[in-house]
């Protein structure tokens, strides 16, 4: 098993499904997970990406699926969950990380495909994944399950209005269903996370590179950097582990300090 | 796939699952198989501190293999279906499949064993390699290729005292790897049977010791092994010459490797 962020094995014996587990975020949690101890369940729409990210999961020690489904559809997502309870006997830890965004558009050019896109791709998708691995949660009786979501939920102007309109639906989503599942012990919490580059974000930062400014993103954050995937991995590994037992329907930034900050007016040290 | 490729596994891209694979010829066939450039091996069994201590003698054998141990008791069906998905999703793909399991009982005078006993001996030794087969056949059916092998026993094949549910737990192992052999050479899989009979310095060997019958019976049984009585490693050498290429042919066999206590 490779070095790196490691906080132990935590989830030894735990088996996870990760939704978007070819790439990004949710290969590194994949990654992570794995590295702790579980057995993880792929999820992409893309058998090339998922299978990768596998072969990087077994290469370093770890027992990895794959399982090829778009979670904006319904029956992908209800043949997905049957087959991974059929491989794994079972799950503890839901990451429903896959999602979308879209481009920078002025508001009144704005259409309404955008806005189906990005609550179809953002909040049914979540809804989905809820909805159809999350009973068999129940009738366990305890699990964790993570949203993604982002700190363009929590403020303006990290990401676009349709994008930050559906990642604020997926924080709703999160402490509507903690409040759901009340009287089991599974948990249901989003990471709201910051500018991390990924597959996602890669034109932001294309676009940083190609000015030459590259150094002065997330410059407005207190910690003044963009941050990594490993970095949100570790908040998803927390979230689904019993370190984070008595925390639900919580949305956590892990945007290095963005949602805590102004963008006008600094006070030194 | 063309007909000269069917049947051929290459070692080295394969994945060798050896349930059994913490002691006696399923270890000592997991590092052979390393030996032989096989890169990836799940050693499968019960008991956790064998299934490390396997682990790192396959390992010192060979550092470059990929050696899991996976603790499992295959001989119930949910389990062994986990399994296999396990090893998938460890190793991606499963190429070879040896059954080297050993029931608990001794040999003993059918008058002699208590009637409540019998179907636990037919169900603990036959059972483990046919579930497993079958949990594995999907995916090597699947991928056109694969080999199984199951061990059993030449009380299969010849009638002896004392040897009446094991000898019928045994043919019933000869006879379904057999009729396995034939539906699935059509998918280029083959199977045989290794059909041993006294082995030497096994665990199963002395745990034989402990009883009279079985004590005085093998060591008639080996008073016959004018070539020597088989040892762990002699199995395991048999194990790999049907797992190779070289055996692109055969299927379907219960070959014995018995010091020459019996032809059968």
């Amino acid at each position: 098993m490779s070095a790196g962020l490691h906080a132990g094995r935590r989830l030894e014996g735990r088996r996870a499904v990760i939704t978007g587990g070819g790439s990004g975020i949710g290969r590194g949690a994949g990654l992570r997970f794995a590295q702790e101890g579980a057995d993880v369940f792929l999820i992409g729409r893309s058998p090339d990406n998922i299978a990768e990210t596998a072969e990087l999961i077994r290469a370093a020690g770890g027992i990895a699926h794959c399982h090829v489904a778009d979670v904006t559809v319904e029956e992908d997502v209800a043949a997905a969950a049957a087959q991974a309870q059929k491989v794994l006997g079972g799950y503890e830890i839901l990451f429903a990380n896959a999602g979308n965004t879209d481009r920078m558009v002025p508001l009144f050019d704005q259409t309404l495909e955008q806005w189906d896109h990005a609550w179809r791709g953002n909040v049914v998708s979540a809804f989905l994944t809820i909805k159809h691995f999350g009973p068999a949660m129940r009738d366990a009786g305890h699990g964790s399950i993570i949203l993604m979501s982002s700190s363009g939920s929590l403020r303006a102007n990290a990401g676009t209005i349709a994008y930050g309109c559906a990642k604020s639906a997926v924080n709703m989503l999160a402490m509507g269903a903690a409040n759901a599942f009340r009287g089991t012990q599974v948990r249901v919490n989003a990471i709201a996370s910051g500018l991390v580059e990924t597959k996602l974000t890669k034109s932001v930062f294309d676009y940083a590179r190609n000015r030459g400014v590259e150094h002065k993103m997330g410059g407005i954050t207190p910690l003044q950097r963009t941050g990594t995937v490993e970095e949100a991995a570790g908040v998803a590994a927390f979230l689904a582990s019993d370190d984070s037992a008595f925390i639900t329907g919580q949305i956590i930034a892990a945007d290095g300090g963005l949602s805590s900050t102004h963008p006008f007016g600094k006070v030194d040290l | 796939m063309t007909d000269s490729d069917s049947g051929v596994v290459e070692f080295a891209d394969s994945t060798v699952v050896i349930v059994g694979g913490t002691s006696g010829v399923g270890l000592a066939a997991a590092i052979k198989f390393a030996e032989a450039g096989v890169p990836r091996i799940a050693l499968v069994g019960r008991n956790e501190d064998r299934g490390r201590a396997a682990e790192q003698s396959v390992r010192s054998a060979h550092s470059s293999v990929d050696v899991r141990f996976m603790a499992a008791d295959a001989n119930r069906a949910a389990n062994a279906e986990a399994l296999v998905e396990r090893i998938l999703g460890a190793f991606g793909s499963i190429e070879i499949l040896l059954n080297s399991t050993v029931g608990h009982a001794a040999p003993d005078l059918l008058k002699n064993i208590p009637l409540d006993q019998l179907e636990s001996i037919l169900v603990e030794q036959a059972m483990g390699p046919i579930l497993m087969s079958r949990a594995v056949l999907p995916h090597m059916v699947e991928r056109k290729r694969g080999v199984i092998l199951n061990v059993a026993s030449d009380a299969a094949k010849l009638a002896t005292p004392g040897e009446t549910v094991i000898g019928a737990a045994m043919a019933a192992i000869v006879m379904f790897t057999r009729a396995l052999a034939i539906e699935g050479k059509r998918d280029g899989i083959r199977a045989n049977a290794l059909t041993p009979s006294l082995i030497g310095g096994t665990l199963t060997h002395q745990r034989m010791q402990e009883s009279p019958f079985a004590s005085k019976l093998f060591e008639k049984a080996g008073k016959m092994a004018s070539l020597g009585i088989a040892e762990a490693e002699d199995l395991a050498d048999l194990a790999l010459f049907l797992a190779s290429p070289a055996a692109k042919k055969i299927t379907g066999q219960a070959i014995s490797a018995n010091g020459g206590i019996s032809a059968a």
